[in-house]
C-alpha cells in the first residue's frame, strides 16, 4: 500500500513535470489548454499533500485536540463549531473576488508564461501559505483580526499601519474594480440593463428575507437566480430596441456616476434590504460560473492562442506600462498571493473551525482553488486571437481613437487583427464594439463565451454567453463595492469616534451620511480620474491597487513570521520569510518605478513633468489647458499615494525586524500571545 | 410457472442520497439553521431569543461590519 502511494505521488510529480516542461518549451504550435490545467492540478496536489503537512505538523504544530475559539467561546452567533466543508465553502466565497479573473487577464499582455508560472509557484509557497499561517493564529488568538494581532505581537505602531492599510486598500480596490465594471459596461445598453434590473430583483429578495421568511436564503437566491437570468435574457431585446437602448447606453463618464451615487445608497440603506440579498446573489452566480467554467475548459480543451512570452516583456506594453518584473507579480495579486485574505483569515472564519487541523484544508485549500481560478482566467485570456485580445484591452490614448488606426497599430506590433475581425467578433456577443474596452472585463466576457459556446449552445448562444459573463463580473463586483464601502464606514467611524463620539456612533444618522459620503467620495475620485484618463485609467489604478494589496500581504508575514519566532521555530521562519522577502522585492521595485520612471508612460511625476512642459511650450490647446491641470495633479497624488504604501511597507519591516533582532540577541523575552490550551470536549472522556 | 416480464429497475437510491445531501450542505452553508442553534444556545443560557426576523437583520449588520468579500 506504502509503495503504491509512492507511485502514485512519484506519477503526480512525473505528469506535472511534463505539463511545465511543455508549457514553458512549446514554441510555434498553440498549445492545449487541458496541459496548463494539468501543470496547476499537480503542483496544487503536491503543494496540499507535502508541503501543507509539513507547516501544519513540523513547523505550527497543530494539535487537533486542542480546543478552537468556536467550541471555548461557543455563543450560537459569532463563534460557532462548523463542519469543514461549509467553513471551506464560506472562506472561499469571501476570498474569490474579481481580482483572480481580472489581474491574469491584464498580465496576459506578457503572454501566458510568466503569469501562469507566478500563480501556481505563488500561490503554492506564497499565498496559501500566508492564508493559512494567518488563520492558525487567528485560531490561536481568539479569532483575532490582523491590526489587533500586529498590535499584539509586533507593537502599536504596527497595530496603526496595518489599521491603515486596510482603510487605504479599501478605497483603492473600489475605485479600481468599479473602473472594471464602467469599462464593461460603457455603450452597452444590454450590459447596462443587465446589471441595473440586479437592483430592483435584490431590493425584492431583501423584502422576502427580512418579512415573508427571514433567513431562507437558498430559495431566496435561486428565485433571484431565475429573475437575473431572465434579465440576461431580456437584455437582447433592449439592445434591439431603439428607444430601449438609446435610454440605457451612456459613456463611462455617466455610469461612474451612477456607480458613485448607487455606492453612497448601498451605504446608507439599511443592509438587509441591498446589501445582503445582492452578496447571496452573487455569490452564488459567482461560485456556479467558477464551476461552470472549469467543466467548460475541460470538455472544450481549447488551444491557447497567445504566445507564451510576448515583445511586452520589455515594459513597452499597451495595456500597462512596466516590465515582467516587477509588474508581472503586481498585476497578479489575487490568485498568486493577496493580503487581503489575511482580513478573512482573522475575520469570521477561525471563529468557525471546530477542529484546530481544519485551518490546513480552509486557509491553504481554498487558496489553491483561488488560484485555480486565476489559472482558468488566463486560459480565458489566451483562447483568443492575439490581435483581438490587444484590440480589446489596449486604451485609445494607446493604439488610437479610431478603428482603422488601432488594427494598424496592433497589426505593427506582430499582432495581425482586421477592422472585419473586430466586427464580426463585436457582433457575434451582441455589442457595437470591443475596440477600447480595458479592464479586462469584457476580454475574459469574450473568452468565457467562447468556451461556453463551444460547450453549449454554438454561436447562437454566444451574445447570451458574453452577457452572462458580464453580469457574472459586474455582480460581484458591485457586491464588494456596497461591502467594501461599508466596511470602509465602520472604520472611518471607529477612528473619528475617538475625536467626536457622536461621528463613532453607527446609529446616528448625520455620522452615517457624512463618513459614508468621505469614503464613496475618496474611491470616488479615484475612479472618476481613472475614467478620464487618456491611457485608460488602468495603466495608473491598477499598478496602485496591487501595490496596497501587496502592501497587506507583507503586514500579514510580518505578524506570521514573529510569530513563529516567538514560538521557538526561527529555524522554519523561512516558511513566511522566503515570500515576505519577495514581496518586499516585488513592491519595492515597483513603487520606486511608478514614482521616478523617467519613463513618461510608467513613471507618475515623469509624466506630470511630460505634460507641464507641453504647457508651457505652448502645444496644449487653450480648451484643454484646465483638464491637463487636473492630470498633472492626479499624477502628483498618484505618486504620493505609492510613497505612502511604500512607507507603510517600511515602517512594518522595521518595527519586525527591530523585534526579530531584539529575540536573536536575547535583550526582549518573547511573549506568546495565545490562549491557553484546553482540550477539546472530543477528547475530555479520555482524560 | 409463470416467467415474470423483465422490468429494469435503476437503482435511483445513491442518487437521491447525494442530492439530498448537496441541498442538506447548501442550506446549512446559507446558514438556514443559525437561529435554530442560536435559540438553543439562548435558551441554555437562559437568556430570551430574538424573534427570526431581528435575528436575521442582527446577524446581517454584524456580519457586514467588517471585511467580508475580498478583491
Amino acid at each position: 500500500m506504502r509503495i503504491l502511494k509512492r507511485l502514485f505521488w512519484m506519477g503526480v510529480a512525473a505528469l506535472g513535470a511534463l505539463a511545465l516542461g511543455l508549457i514553458a518549451t512549446r514554441r510555434g504550435e498553440p498549445l492545449n489548454a487541458v496541459w496548463l490545467v494539468a501543470a496547476a492540478a499537480c503542483l496544487y496536489a503536491i503543494g496540499y499533500r507535502f508541503y501543507s503537512r509539513f507547516i501544519a505538523y513540523r513547523v505550527l504544530e497543530m494539535n487537533p485536540r486542542r480546543a478552537t475559539p468556536a467550541e471555548r467561546l461557543e455563543d450560537g452567533r459569532d463563534f460557532v463549531p462548523t463542519h469543514k466543508w461549509v467553513v471551506f465553502g464560506h472562506h472561499f466565497a469571501a476570498i474569490a473576488g474579481p481580482g483572480p479573473l481580472v489581474g491574469p487577464i491584464l498580465a496576459a499582455q506578457f503572454g501566458y508564461l510568466p503569469g501562469t508560472l507566478w500563480i501556481v509557484i505563488g500561490g503554492v509557497l506564497g499565498g496559501a501559505v500566508q492564508d493559512f499561517v494567518t488563520l492558525f493564529c487567528s485560531v490561536r488568538r481568539n479569532g483575532k483580526s490582523l491590526g489587533e494581532m500586529a498590535k499584539d505581537e509586533i507593537s502599536e505602531l504596527g497595530g496603526y499601519t496595518a489599521l491603515f492599510a486596510v482603510l487605504f486598500i479599501i478605497v483603492i480596490v473600489i475605485a479600481v474594480v468599479a473602473l472594471v465594471v464602467v469599462n464593461a459596461l460603457k455603450s452597452s445598453p444590454w450590459g447596462l440593463f443587465t446589471i441595473a434590473m440586479t437592483i430592483p430583483i435584490a431590493l425584492l429578495m431583501g423584502i422576502y428575507l427580512r418579512y415573508l421568511r427571514p433567513g431562507r436564503v437558498l430559495e431566496t437566491s435561486l428565485g433571484g437566480f431565475v429573475l437575473v437570468t431572465a434579465a440576461v435574457i431580456g437584455g437582447k431585446y433592449v439592445a434591439e430596441s431603439a428607444m430601449l437602448a438609446r435610454v440605457f447606453s451612456h459613456g463611462a463618464e455617466a455610469i461612474a456616476w451612477m456607480i458613485i451615487l448607487y455606492g453612497f445608497a448601498a451605504c446608507v440603506l439599511p443592509v438587509w434590504l441591498l446589501l445582503a440579498p445582492r452578496d447571496y446573489l452573487s455569490t452564488f452566480v459567482k461560485l456556479g460560473t467558477i464551476f461552470a467554467l472549469a467543466i467548460g475548459i475541460i470538455a472544450v480543451r481549447p488551444a491557447m492562442l497567445l504566445p507564451p512570452l510576448t515583445r511586452f516583456t520589455d515594459g513597452t506594453g499597451p495595456i500597462f506600462a512596466g516590465k515582467v518584473f516587477p509588474f508581472c507579480f503586481i498585476t497578479i495579486a489575487c490568485g498568486a498571493i493577496s493580503g487581503f485574505h489575511s482580513l478573512i483569515s482573522s475575520g469570521t472564519t477561525p471563529k468557525l473551525l471546530s477542529v484546530e487541523t481544519h485551518a490546513r484544508l480552509v486557509g491553504y485549500g481554498s487558496m489553491l482553488l483561488e488560484s485555480f481560478v486565476g489559472v482558468m482566467a488566463m486560459i480565458a485570456a489566451s483562447v483568443l486571437q492575439p490581435g483581438i485580445y490587444f484590440a480589446i484591452n489596449s486604451p485609445a490614448g494607446v493604439v488610437g481613437a479610431t478603428a482603422e488606426k488601432a488594427v494598424a497599430t496592433i497589426s505593427a506590433w506582430g499582432f495581425p487583427v482586421t477592422q472585419q475581425t473586430m466586427a464580426e467578433m463585436a457582433s457575434k456577443v451582441g455589442e457595437l464594439t470591443l475596440f477600447n474596452r480595458t479592464g479586462g472585463a469584457p476580454s475574459l466576457a469574450v473568452g468565457m463565451a467562447h468556451i461556453f459556446s463551444n460547450f453549449l449552445g454554438g454561436a447562437e448562444l454566444m451574445p447570451i454567453w458574453y452577457h452572462f459573463a458580464i453580469m457574472f463580473e459586474a455582480l460581484f463586483i458591485l457586491t464588494l463595492l456596497d461591502a467594501g464601502t461599508r466596511v470602509g464606514r465602520f472604520m472611518l467611524q471607529d477612528l473619528l469616534g475617538h475625536f467626536w463620539k457622536p461621528l463613532g456612533r453607527t446609529g446616528w444618522y448625520p455620522g452615517v451620511m457624512v463618513t459614508s459620503a468621505a469614503i464613496v467620495g475618496a474611491w470616488g475620485y479615484f475612479l472618476y480620474q481613472g475614467v478620464v484618463d487618456p491611457l485608460g485609467g488602468i495603466n495608473s489604478l491598477w499598478p496602485l491597487f496591487g501595490i496596497s494589496n501587496q502592501l497587506l500581504a507583507a503586514i500579514a508575514l510580518c505578524v506570521c513570521t514573529t510569530i513563529l519566532i516567538k514560538m521557538g521555530k526561527t529555524r522554519f521562519a523561512w516558511v513566511t520569510l522566503a515570500p515576505l522577502a519577495w514581496l518586499v522585492a516585488v513592491t519595492m521595485t515597483a513603487s520606486y518605478q511608478k514614482i521616478w520612471s523617467p519613463d513618461p508612460q510608467l513613471g507618475f511625476l515623469s509624466h506630470a513633468q511630460r505634460l507641464s512642459e507641453q504647457i508651457a511650450t505652448g502645444t496644449v490647446p487653450a480648451s484643454s489647458i484646465f483638464e491637463t491641470h487636473r492630470l498633472i495633479f492626479n499624477d502628483r497624488l498618484d505618486a504620493a499615494v505609492t510613497a505612502v504604501f511604500a512607507l507603510l511597507v517600511l515602517v512594518i519591516l522595521f518595527e519586525s525586524g527591530r523585534n526579530w533582532l531584539l529575540y536573536a540577541l536575547g535583550r526582549k523575552k518573547p511573549v506568546l500571545n495565545e490562549a491557553p490550551m484546553q482540550l477539546s470536549r472530543r477528547f475530555a472522556a479520555e482524560v | 410457472m409463470r416467467i415474470r416480464p423483465m422490468i429494469w429497475k435503476p437503482n435511483i437510491h445513491p442518487l437521491v442520497t447525494a442530492l439530498r445531501k448537496i441541498w442538506e450542505y447548501l442550506r446549512e452553508a446559507c446558514g438556514e439553521y443559525d437561529y435554530e442553534r442560536y435559540v438553543e444556545r439562548a435558551r441554555a443560557l437562559g437568556a430570551e431569543p430574538m424573534t427570526p426576523q431581528e435575528f436575521y437583520v442582527s446577524q446581517l449588520e454584524h456580519k457586514h461590519s467588517r471585511p467580508t468579500r475580498c478583491c
